[in-house]
């Protein structure tokens, strides 16, 4: 039985235009065209958007819209490292359909931190905030939040934060341990628990387990155990 | 027959977790893992983008690939890498080196082994070469460009004619080394290697010699002369130095990254990297070695895979500071999602010849959403509840917690029977041999190893049991007799008992019976200790078989403690290693026996009948144990053996502690 939705999936930002996927899906048109009906009712799929390259389907989740135009752009700013790469040149590399909604995703990109605008006569340069903080590894702490005047931010701000912080003084890597978060962060182990549950649960992190023997008083100390698993997780990564 | 169904299926599909060989990778899940796919490839593609024949592009920082923890599939990445690069890239998969003071030679002794291995799947034919025969015949053929007649011969007859006529290859070899001015001197003699490499039938002498001289072995005058080399260019010496084999192993890899800027680019990928940090100077050289192959080796991209916690905590740390920045930023893998969860299982089920149907009664209504109700997890997490909830459907009893001792037995058991399933791990691994000697070895018996730094060849010593060990690959008559001399003066004046040289199956016989002049040396060095000690294929597949299960433990992929897997393992070759100290008693006359031999138990080969008896059998059985195709067919071959046999077949193996499950594969594809 073919796939149809896992060959539109694949194509991901890209897309995929009628031609190929009755190459691809070895489907009549007929067919095709029902299939193609189907998706769109369940709302897997998105398009035909009409670019330079023919009319292209989407998997719902890679749909040209501002998010996954920003997660293009977000990739070839990371990719550059702490190199500048010129904003016009990085416009360059968004094909249509995703053109369009460059301005807005590098705003919304900049407005979520995730990269930073950097201003040198006409030119206007983009860099990533994991090239930023490998660069400056004590930017973004809590000397930050007491700045700002927030004496007590959500936990949710809270925990983000530390682990922003904790991440970048390991070399961009995105696995935190848990115990190093709790000691950063005001509340309770079972709070920061509860609420790295509740995360990964809504797919916005994940928990992993550890294979290093000798783990620290701090890591066994954060050792959360996950329902359904033998071994705790020791460390996080947020999405 | 009985039709399969999720009760009587001959094997668990998922208990295959570990990828042991980038080369045979469980089908891709879609999605998952592409974007350190991409990454990598995207700075890949870079040396390739206008690119011109004989340019040389400087490498780009190792990328590194990073697992937030065990089982988010580094070695399959890998696979993957191997798989869409295909013929654009010449593919070498390094496992670590043993030795800090060699690490070179072992890279190059591993390239060499990963050049002769055939482009794609299968046996060596024209259309599937050799990757050796590939870049020989793709840099000779891209040395056209260096042309300078009026090109309307076509290049093979053009090069026949330069190789005709000595004062034309003077020519070409100086307009190479105005091209590539660092080859260390040889661009006549890398001419002369692999022309003569890319013109030779298969198993031609020819072949052998350039393929030797590539080792850094020196070469017979007979090879010198057959191959057409300078008697300077055969540089190895039979006396040399660990700085001297390490320096012009160094020189021999340069020398193919140099020229692959004529054919195509190398790929390098350092796997199972949490070996290192069983000792700080492992960490340092490797390093060290990222660190010159940015630095001067073009024509290349290295990959170097490694968990997390081991990065963070015992590798980073132990690499010198000016070295670290020689890594990328980290190329994280993801885990899986419960949709990419369900084609993965949908795969493995398919391929053991289940219907949709069945996988659907396999998910339940239920199962799946509650594995992932806490969120993702890593894919070797999902393929062990699989296989759990399999076994659960089967009405298997979950098997009572295992002592520690058994447990470890069976994880071995298995680990041989992998290692008796692919060909690829049994090649002679100077890393496993040195490993087995050092730190498998020591403790056991009262044996103190030490490092014997006086002897360049004996480099490993048993302090009280005056048991030395060397380790040589090749076939070198000079080098031998070093190895010779070497031998009978440390049992002369230090008193050594025995001296082993360990060989396998897949190296050349020595000593040769054409070696009448080093002959007397090496029968008088075999009267006071020398033992070159060949090993069967059964004794090869447990030395790295326990190397591999070691390493497995180092890396979190088994569910045992890296001090519990060495423990057990000592105890388990503890017999082995009191028979290699035994020497013959001193009133008795020492045996002058060259080489000891394992004794002959089964033969080592199937006759073309019995192999097409064996295929035939396991079509007509589809899953069959290979105990039970020997015992059925009444062949007096051991298993290790049937499946080296057979490789190349359509056949799929599941190693499990009791056997190795046959599959004929003429499934539908999934």
């Amino acid at each position: 039985m073919v796939d149809l939705h896992a060959i539109i999936s694949e194509a991901g930002v890209e897309g995929i235009g009628l031609t190929k996927l009755k190459e691809k899906s070895s489907l009549k048109k007929a067919d095709l065209d029902d299939q193609i009906k189907h998706l769109r009712a369940q709302h897997l799929i998105a398009g035909p958007f009409r670019t330079g390259k023919g009319n292209l389907f989407y998997a719902k989740e890679y749909q040209p819209n501002i998010d996954s135009a920003g997660i293009k752009i977000e990739g070839l700013v990371r990719h550059g490292g702490a190199k500048l790469l010129a904003k016009s040149k990085i416009e360059e590399e968004i094909k249509s359909p995703l053109n369009k909604f460059f301005k807005d995703a590098v705003r919304s990109l900049v407005a979520t931190g995730r990269i930073a605008e950097l201003k040198a006569g006409r030119s206007v340069y983009l860099l990533h905030i994991d090239a930023i903080r490998q660069l400056f590894p004590g930017i973004g702490t809590t000397d930050h939040i007491k700045q700002t005047g927030s004496s007590d931010p959500p936990l949710k701000e809270q925990v983000l934060h530390a682990y922003h912080e904790l991440k970048a003084g390991q070399g961009g890597l995105s696995a935190v341990s848990i115990g190093k978060l709790l000691s950063q962060v005001d509340c309770s182990k079972e709070t920061l628990h509860s609420f790295l549950l509740g995360e990964a649960r809504a797919g916005k992190a994940d928990l992993h387990p550890t294979t290093v023997l000798d783990l620290s008083p701090e890591d066994r100390e954060g050792a959360l155990s996950v329902p359904g698993k033998v071994k705790p997780a020791i460390t996080v990564t947020f999405r | 027959m009985a039709e399969t169904d999720l009760k009587n299926l001959a094997v668990n599909p998922f208990d295959d977790d570990v990828v042991k060989e980038p080369r045979d990778i469980p089908v891709s899940v879609l999605g998952l893992n592409d974007p350190p796919l991409q990454s990598v490839l995207q700075t890949f593609t870079k040396l390739e983008n206008g690119r011109k024949q004989g340019d040389q592009i400087g490498a780009a920082k190792a990328q590194l690939v990073i697992s937030p923890e065990r089982g988010y599939g580094k070695s399959h990445l890998l696979g993957r890498l191997f798989e869409t690069l295909d013929r654009r890239a010449t593919r070498i998969y390094l496992r670590p080196f043993q030795d800090p003071q060699k690490c070179w030679h072992s890279i190059l002794l591993q390239t060499v082994q990963e050049l002769e291995r055939t482009e794609g799947p299968g046996l060596e034919t024209e259309s599937n070469p050799t990757q050796i025969g590939a870049f020989a015949n793709g840099v000779i053929s891209g040395l056209t460009v260096l042309r300078i007649d009026d090109k309307s011969e076509p290049w093979f007859k053009w090069i026949r004619n330069v190789f005709k006529s000595r004062k034309d290859l003077h020519r070409l070899a100086a307009k190479l080394r105005a091209h590539i001015p660092n080859l260390n001197g040889r661009h006549e003699a890398w001419l002369r290697i692999l022309y003569g490499y890319a013109f030779s039938p298969e198993d031609d002498w020819k072949r052998a010699i350039a393929v030797k001289w590539i080792r850094g072995e020196p070469l017979e005058p007979d090879e010198v002369e057959e191959i057409g080399l300078a008697t300077a260019d055969n540089d190895a010496k039979a006396e040399m130095t660990n700085a001297e084999t390490n320096e012009l192993s160094f020189h021999r890899l340069a020398g193919l990254c140099r020229l692959a800027g004529f054919y195509r680019p190398f790929l390098f990928c350092f796997d199972q990297t949490e070996f290192y940090a069983t000792n700080p100077e492992l960490i340092r050289m490797f390093g060290n070695c990222i660190e010159r192959m940015f630095a001067e080796l073009p024509n290349q991209l290295t990959v170097a895979t490694a968990n997390q916690g081991n990065w963070t905590g015992q590798l980073q740390p132990g690499i010198e500071q000016a070295h670290r920045d020689r890594f990328s930023t980290p190329i994280e893998l993801e885990s899986i999602t419960d949709v990419q969860a369900k084609e993965l299982i949908r795969n493995r089920l398919l391929s053991v010849g289940l219907n949709f149907g069945q996988i659907e009664e396999f998910y339940g209504t239920t199962w799946l959403t509650k594995l992932f109700e806490p969120g993702r997890m890593s894919v070797r997490n999902l393929l062990q509840h699989s296989a759990e909830h399999l076994r659960e459907l089967q009405g298997k009893q979950r098997s009572p917690e295992k002592d520690s001792k058994v447990r470890i037995e069976d994880l071995f058991s298995t680990q041989v029977n992998v290692v008796k399933s692919k060909a690829a791990l049994q090649s002679y691994s100077q890393d496993a041999l040195m490993w087995f000697s050092q730190d498998l070895a020591n403790g056991v018996n009262n044996v103190l190893v030490e490092r014997a730094k006086t002897n360049k060849w004996f480099s490993t010593k048993w302090k009280d049991q005056s048991v030395y060990f060397a380790f040589e690959g090749g076939d070198s008559a000079q080098r031998w007799k070093v190895i010779a001399n070497d031998a009978i003066t440390l049992a002369e004046k230090e008193g050594a008992k025995k001296l082993i040289v360990f060989r396998t199956p897949d190296l050349k016989k020595v000593p040769k019976p054409g070696w009448k002049a080093i002959g007397p040396i090496i029968d008088k060095a075999v009267t006071v200790g020398l033992d070159i000690h060949s090993l069967d294929l059964a004794a090869v597949c447990e030395i790295h078989a326990a190397r591999d299960l070691y390493s497995d433990a180092l890396q979190g992929n088994v569910d045992a403690k890296p001090a519990e897997i060495l423990t057990w393992l000592k105890t388990h070759f503890a017999q082995k290693i009191v028979d290699l100290c035994s020497v013959t008693s001193p009133s008795q006359p020492k045996q002058k026996k060259k080489v000891v031999e394992p004794e002959a138990k089964a033969p080592k080969h199937l006759s073309s009948k019995q192999k097409t008896e064996v295929l035939q059998f396991i079509e007509l059985k589809r899953f069959v144990s290979a105990n039970d195709v020997i015992q059925q067919l009444k062949l007096s071959v051991s298993v290790e053996i049937l499946l080296k046999e057979i490789q190349g077949a359509p056949i799929k193996t599941f190693p499990g502690p009791d056997t190795v499950v046959i599959q004929w594969r003429n499934l539908p594809s999934p």
